[in-house]
């Protein structure tokens, strides 16, 4: 016990480098989730809260956020633990997300633009399953 | 028997107490910054070239914690001249600093570090004295004072030549003719295989009699521990506060009562830029009342404004922003000394400057464009539910009429002779209970008073989000954001303890000198430049010879040629040799 207690302070004190890297976690941006009348069936890609990464369109990472994917109206859910709260993620601030431990794989999503004459451009998100190599 | 257990078990717990800390020293990356600069003694206007190395504090190789260097040129009383930041490439970052035409005739020190290395107190910051005569001074009477504190002791350093076994200046000759060619092979022999020297080379007129400057070499010889000559500190003076800038600068600050005294925690500290969009970062203050943010390229040549969201003005609380450029420590001048020879040469800088000024022949360095990174403004929207431009439509007087003839989903009340706005919720169909977020160009602010008075006159536009928003954990009952016409965030107090910052720009230069990087100067112009030739960027690969080429001026006498640099395997490289212009 006494043993690591001291590790943990020495190493606690010295040795450790606070960068601009690692100092500042990206922030999340959203609007509340309130979930839609109850239907047959799920509107999520997966039901349970997935540990997952989401890539932000200025390029950095945020991880381990637990998000749901619901693919009914192609919007993802992260579950704010602090506030309690679910939030729908702006999805022009997203370029991606990493749904870890998906059926035991990490499953890729990727936002495209669909541009459409009619209706209005869209932003949509879809699954990668193949990265083309060379 | 048990005592001696015990002894056993203590002595255990001690050792690997004592090896863990030896362990985190070694692995604590301090760095050090050297500046070659291209002269130690200037006219007031010339411009002042140099380069700084960053590196690794241990190992002497290039850095690779700090990417932003900052420098100062101050008196000897302590004032800072010029404050400047530069962005460091591959660990090296040079550039050139005015020398105001104003400044008065003394010494002055350069003092170079990165944000980091203040974790190791000042003493580890790269200083350096220079002196600047003013152009206009023709008595010089500054050095009889230098004259009298430095006569008791002679620099035996002064006029010497230097060179570590790294590299050798070879010169095709060595007394020149006048705008005669000089040609130079550097030699680079580390011993290292497969390095490559990053070098600096100054040649400039060669100051009789007085103070030499420490060479790289020197420089590393003197912070080495071993030598028992070090005024380097590796040990952090108290934890390790201050955040390495390994990617974007950084801004800290600290939260205090102003009746206390005492540091505030768990203040919600925001940042935003004065812009056409609303953006905006928080942090929290901890139990030392210190917040941190990090700051992007988008920062930079922005008004910027601090605030503590949700002050109430009885909390009494103040936002203190560090000044990257502080220096506590004094500047005591004791390495140039005033004689005869000196106060001669100075004159004739004097008089060369003016020419070289009359006929617009001074030595600088073009300005580049940033390297260009992806730096997106911290938004907490991307698109507003309602966004309109009050010109488009009749002139209205205030707020007040603004929110009630155009923007049907924001209601507007007065209460108490303040004014409150509540916005519709567009996601669970009613109405915000709580005031929505207020925002003027860009900055948050208190509330609604502060505003209200502004109409279309005023007004730009008005951005209306009416939806629960929510950044990070930050939760927002909707956005009323006003952008005025003309920057009107300068003359309203938004209310949260706020505070007005600008941050410097950073900088990077070329490495050609202009208006002629070729160096030579035309026939018809008179050429008396003492500068003859600066480049800080030559790279040179290990066993291989790097050739230069530079025009001698009319001006006669000795010059010398100085050259620093480090190696990939962390060897500090320095040579010093002179020629003759006759």
């Amino acid at each position: 016990m006494i043993f690591a207690l001291l590790i943990l302070l020495q190493t606690s004190g010295y040795g450790q480098i606070t960068t601009s890297d690692t100092a500042f976690q990206p922030r999340l941006c959203g609007i509340l989730y309130v979930p839609g009348p109850k239907t047959d069936g799920s509107p999520f890609y997966n039901d349970e809260w997935m540990n997952s990464d989401i890539l932000l369109s200025n390029g950095e990472m945020v991880t381990n956020k637990p998000l749901k994917y619901n693919a009914y109206i192609g919007e993802v859910i992260w579950f704010c633990q602090e506030k309690s709260v679910q939030i729908k993620l702006e999805k022009h601030f997203i370029d991606g997300f990493y749904l870890k431990q998906f059926q035991g794989k990490t499953v890729c999503f990727k936002r495209i633009h669909v541009p459409a004459s009619l209706t209005g451009d869209t932003l949509e998100f879809l699954q990668k399953h193949y990265t083309k190599a060379g | 028997m048990k005592h001696s257990a015990k002894v056993i078990i203590f002595s255990g717990i001690l050792a690997i107490f004592l090896s863990g800390m030896a362990m985190a020293q070694t692995d604590l990356h301090s760095e050090k910054v050297f500046a070659h600069t291209d002269r130690e003694v200037y006219v007031s206007g010339e411009l002042l070239f140099f380069k700084l190395y960053i590196v690794d504090a241990v190992t002497h190789q290039p850095s690779t914690i700090s990417k932003t260097a900052y420098v100062v040129l101050r008196n000897t009383s302590n004032r800072s001249i010029t404050e400047m930041s530069f962005q460091a490439e591959h660990s090296v970052a040079y550039g050139s600093i005015l020398l105001p035409d104003t400044l008065s005739s003394g010494v002055y020190q350069l003092v170079a570090f990165t944000h980091w290395m203040r974790n190791f107190g000042e003493s580890s910051f790269f200083t350096k004295e220079i002196f600047v005569a003013n152009a206009l001074d023709r008595d010089l009477p500054v050095l009889n004072s230098l004259t009298e504190r430095k006569i008791l002791e002679q620099d035996s350093s002064a006029n010497k030549l230097y060179h570590n076994d790294f590299i050798t200046i070879n010169c095709d000759k060595i007394n020149y003719g006048q705008r005669e060619k000089v040609m130079l092979k550097l030699h680079y022999n580390s011993g290292d295989a497969d390095t490559v020297a990053n070098l600096s080379v100054s040649v400039s007129a060669f100051v009789p009699d007085n103070y030499s400057d420490s060479t790289f070499a020197d420089f590393f010889a003197a912070a080495n521990p071993s030598s028992g000559k070090s005024n380097f500190n590796r040990r952090p003076t108290v934890g390790l506060p201050y955040i390495a800038e390994t990617k974007t600068e950084v801004l800290q600050g600290k939260i205090k009562n102003i009746a206390t005294g005492e540091p505030v925690k768990s203040c919600c500290v925001i940042i935003s830029a004065v812009d056409s969009m609303v953006n905006l970062q928080y942090d929290y203050s901890r139990s030392d009342g210190s917040f941190c943010f990090p700051m992007n390229d988008y920062y930079n040549d922005k008004e910027l404004v601090l605030g503590i969201r949700d002050y109430q003005e009885e909390e009494n609380l103040q936002i203190l922003p560090e000044n990257k450029f502080e220096l506590t420590s004094a500047f005591i001048p004791g390495k140039f000394y005033g004689n005869e020879h000196f106060k001669q040469y100075i004159k004739r800088s004097q008089d060369v400057v003016r020419i070289c000024k009359t006929y617009n022949l001074q030595a600088t360095a073009q300005e580049l464009p940033l390297l260009k990174k992806k730096n997106f403004p911290p938004e907490i929207y991307f698109k507003p539910t309602i966004k309109i431009f009050p010109d488009d439509y009749q002139a209205l007087n205030d707020l007040s009429e603004i929110s009630k003839e155009l923007l049907r989903t924001v209601k507007i009340h007065r209460q108490n002779e303040s004014y409150f706005a509540i916005l519709s919720d567009a996601v669970r169909h009613e109405s915000f209970s709580e005031q929505p977020a207020l925002f003027l160009d860009g900055v948050m602010i208190k509330d609604l008073d502060r505003i209200i008075h502004l109409g279309s006159k005023e007004i730009q536009r008005v951005d209306v989000v009416n939806e629960p928003l929510y950044y990070g954990q930050e939760y927002f009952p909707g956005v009323l954001a006003v952008f005025s016409k003309g920057r009107m965030i300068d003359k309203i107090d938004p209310g949260l303890a706020s505070v007005h910052l600008h941050l410097q720009p950073n900088t990077r230069f070329s490495n050609d000198l202009m208006p002629f990087p070729e160096g030579k100067i035309p026939d018809n112009l008179p050429d008396f430049r003492q500068m003859l030739y600066w480049n800080p960027s030559i790279n040179s690969k290990e066993n291989q010879e790097t050739n230069i080429e530079f025009y001698t001026s009319r001006l006669t006498g000795i010059y010398m040629i100085k050259v620093e640099g480090i190696t990939t395997g962390g060897k500090a490289v320095s040579a010093t040799t002179k020629i003759t212009v006759e």
